[in-house]
């Protein structure tokens, strides 16, 4: 801090007491009210994901990035299971291929209402906080009557999927759904009609879609700008049904400033991420084939690799979910693993995004990119 | 601002481009629209600033380094164009006990977190970027370097499990198939607790 | 802005306060009666030791090493005992998964808490039989 041009600065620790701050903590230097630098500091929830894996074979590994971001457990290991796949070259059955296609869609949903209610619970609404999260159980039993387990899934592996579709979870995932599309216009005029939000919101952590790519922001917080950037049309990936649906990138045009968003049009955004994977779900849950999930001849091949570097990417519910894997030969342990998570980079670019706004926008600024602890610290 | 693009958008002409203009950059095209480009330490910053020259919308999306033992390392960059849908991976061979490489951080600030990450955990310097405190590691742990493979973990829990133990490899610097002994310092020799 | 939106406001709110009052509730008074366990509820184990081989693969698929194999303790031909350490376990599933002989199981039992740490360690006693009520807790018996 160059404290020769102001004197009255001062610095304020925000976390990891407060409550917002559930796992980090950023220093701010604040002139009057209002903020001149942000120091976002990381670490607070490491536990080295990355070294642990290496001691880990590749069934267990995706425990470890399920446990990184429980939130969007099914898309979380999904990084890990692809390139493990892609590595021993391992085909994924069709009936596997729409069944993880559907739950990483109902995680996202799950994941975005998760979001919802933290999200206005920081704004002060508690209203908001606890309606989404009652729907949120519809989705959670629906996870433990797929899997057993309501948050940490192991759901996917290596060739295929570990758990098998029956009556019992079609019919809570169309509950859950059926619930969700019910409320979804509730939600919508709490948070984007309610006059408080919007004064809350609108105009505030604004960047265009130039700066947002430069600092690695990506998912909707750059689909906010009205960038389609989303890996599921741009990236098609083999082993997941995307293409067997009909859907669109959904993206935000404001009219007031092109090409850019604040934290009002990446809660739009967010809304309508929900409506896309509500499609996606609808269509695909009559397709899903017959079929065997997963082909038992392939599930002894993941238990020793050959030497390979693999780069398993997903689109993930804050952006682009990444891991790079590289073994060596007859490997049982990965030689190194790097995992992306998304929200390394939006922790990051609060250090662009905040200064010049005032202290009371920080939390909202911080909210509105969806960030998750683990992912930055793993 | 794509307007100014010069290439194409495919990746084989990103590739082409590029080794014009360095000659000692090697392309290797992977499946898809991807491309691999293996360059030299001392090329990076001008090779990524000519990538975001030629190509407006990289995403930095990764940047991490690989431990080859033997003092060897890996760095390696990805980047993500969504208007080309191209994939860029820079490949950078290094060596030494401290090995440093140009910071690109102010290029793309996007990975100016990655670079510290880099730095606490396989102990790589990156010259002339901003701030290269600790991200992650707690204080104990600062130049243990922590991902590098001579850092030495605890395994007693293994021990627990009633099964016969696999003999612990020798430490690297006693390996007989080694080609050079190596002088790194046995910094990781402890575990955290 | 007038009197009247103020008002419809206001009837608005408390038709939702009047619904939120009659609706049925989602919580149940948990020690007293439960909730639905699905069938494939990942709670604690049950090792079938007729069946079991020795053959220490649920011990190598662990991977918070939760499990120890005694392989002197024999019972039948060829079996092992088994102790699981539930401080540890994380109920990932790859030790069932990992059992070729249909000889370790998940149940739907889910309520593991112990007033002592050492409880938690389930010896070849306690993880081979359901007989020990796990509603049963200081003398008091829930549900
Ligand atoms: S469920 Fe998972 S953690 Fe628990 S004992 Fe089995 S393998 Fe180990
Ligand atoms: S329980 Fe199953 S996997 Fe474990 S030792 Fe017995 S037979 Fe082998």
């Amino acid at each position: 801090m160059k404290t020769d041009i102001v004197d009255d600065a001062i610095e304020i620790w925000f976390g990891p007491q407060h409550v917002s701050a559930h796992g980090w903590a950023t220093k701010l230097t604040l002139v009057g009210d209002y903020i001149v630098e942000c120091d976002p500091n990381a670490g607070y929830f490491h536990r080295s994901a990355e070294k642990v894996m290496e001691f880990r074979n590749f069934r267990q590994g995706a425990l470890i990035m399920e446990r990184l971001c429980m939130l969007e457990a099914f898309l979380a290991e999904y990084p890990y299971v692809t390139a493990v796949e892609k590595i021993a070259g391992l085909e994924v059955p069709e009936r596997a291929k729409v069944m993880r296609t559907i739950m990483m869609e109902a995680s996202r949903i799950h994941s975005l209402q998760f979001w919802w209610g933290q999200f206005a619970a920081e704004l002060g609404l508690f209203t908001m906080l606890l309606w989404p999260w009652v729907d949120r159980e519809f989705f959670l039993d629906a996870f433990e009557e797929l899997s057993g387990s309501r948050h940490a899934v192991s759901y996917n592996t290596p060739g295929g999927v570990k758990y098998d579709f029956n009556e019992g979870v079609i019919a809570k995932l169309e509950r859950a759904m059926d619930r969700i599309e019910d409320r979804l216009p509730k939600f919508k005029d709490m948070l984007l009609r309610g006059p408080t939000f919007r004064v809350r919101t609108q105009g505030i952590g604004q960047f265009t879609a130039e700066q947002g790519l430069k600092w690695g922001l990506s998912g909707p917080n750059i689909k906010a700008c009205g960038v389609p950037m989303d890996l599921r049309k741009d990236d098609p990936d083999p082993s997941l049904a995307y293409d067997m649906c009909d859907w669109e990138v959904p993206t935000v045009h404001n009219e007031d400033h092109p090409g850019e968003s604040d934290a009002y049009d990446r809660m739009v955004q967010r809304f309508l991420e929900v409506e896309t994977s509500l499609g996606i779900i609808k269509q695909l849950l009559p397709q899903v084939p017959d079929g065997p999930i997963i082909d038992p001849k392939h599930r002894a091949k993941a238990n020793r690799l050959p030497e390979g570097e693999a780069y398993g990417r997903v689109e993930g519910t804050r952006g682009v979910t990444t891991l790079w894997l590289k073994t060596q030969d007859k490997a049982q342990t990965p030689w190194r693993a790097k995992i992306r998570g998304p929200c390394f980079s939006s922790y990051y670019s609060l250090k662009h995004l905040v200064p010049s706004s005032k202290f009371a926008d920080f939390i909202v600024i911080f909210g509105s990119l969806d960030p998750y602890p683990g992912w930055w610290d793993r | 601002m794509s307007e100014h693009m010069k290439s194409s958008g495919s990746a084989s002409t990103l590739g082409r481009d590029i080794v014009n203009k360095f000659p000692e950059v090697q392309a290797n095209p992977l499946e898809g629209n991807r491309i691999e480009l293996v360059m030299p330490a001392d090329k990076i910053r001008a090779i990524v600033a000519l990538l975001d020259e030629s190509v407006s919308d990289f995403l930095p999306e990764s940047m991490f380094a690989v431990d080859l033992e033997n003092d060897q390392y890996e760095l390696i960059y990805i980047f993500w164009s969504h208007s080309n849908k191209l994939l860029c991976q820079l490949r950078v061979p290094i060596e030494g006990e401290a090995p440093e490489v140009e910071s690109v951080s102010d290029i793309y600030p996007g990975f100016e977190w990655h670079e510290r990450e880099t730095h606490e955990m396989f102990g790589i310097g990156f010259s002339g970027h901003p701030d290269l405190r600790l991200l992650l590691l707690p204080e104990e742990l600062e130049g243990k370097y922590p991902l590098r493979k001579s850092f030495q973990t605890d395994r007693s829990r293994l021990e627990e499990s009633g099964l016969p133990q696999p003999k612990p490899k020798p430490p690297a610097a006693e390996r007989p198939a080694r080609p050079t002994p190596s002088t790194t310092p046995k910094e990781g020799g402890e575990s955290p607790e | 802005m007038g009197f009247f939106s103020v008002l419809g406001d206001m009837f608005r709110i408390f038709k939702h306060v009047f619904r939120q009052v009659f609706v049925r509730p989602f919580t149940s008074l948990y020690p007293f009666e439960d909730r639905y366990y699905p069938e494939r509820t990942r709670g604690r184990h049950i090792h079938i030791r007729e069946k079991c081989t020795a053959c220490s693969q649920c011990v190598r698929a662990c991977p918070v090493v939760a499990i120890r194999i005694d392989k002197e303790d024999k019972m039948y031909e060829k079996d092992a005992a088994l102790y699981f350490d539930y401080s540890r376990c994380i109920f990932c599933g790859l030790c069932v998964e990992a059992c070729r002989f249909d000889s370790l199981f998940h149940t739907p039992i889910v309520d593991l808490s112990e007033g002592e740490r050492d409880d938690l360690l389930y010896g070849p006693d306690k993880i081979e039989t359901l007989e020990r009520d796990p509603l049963e807790w200081r003398g008091r018996r829930f549900r």
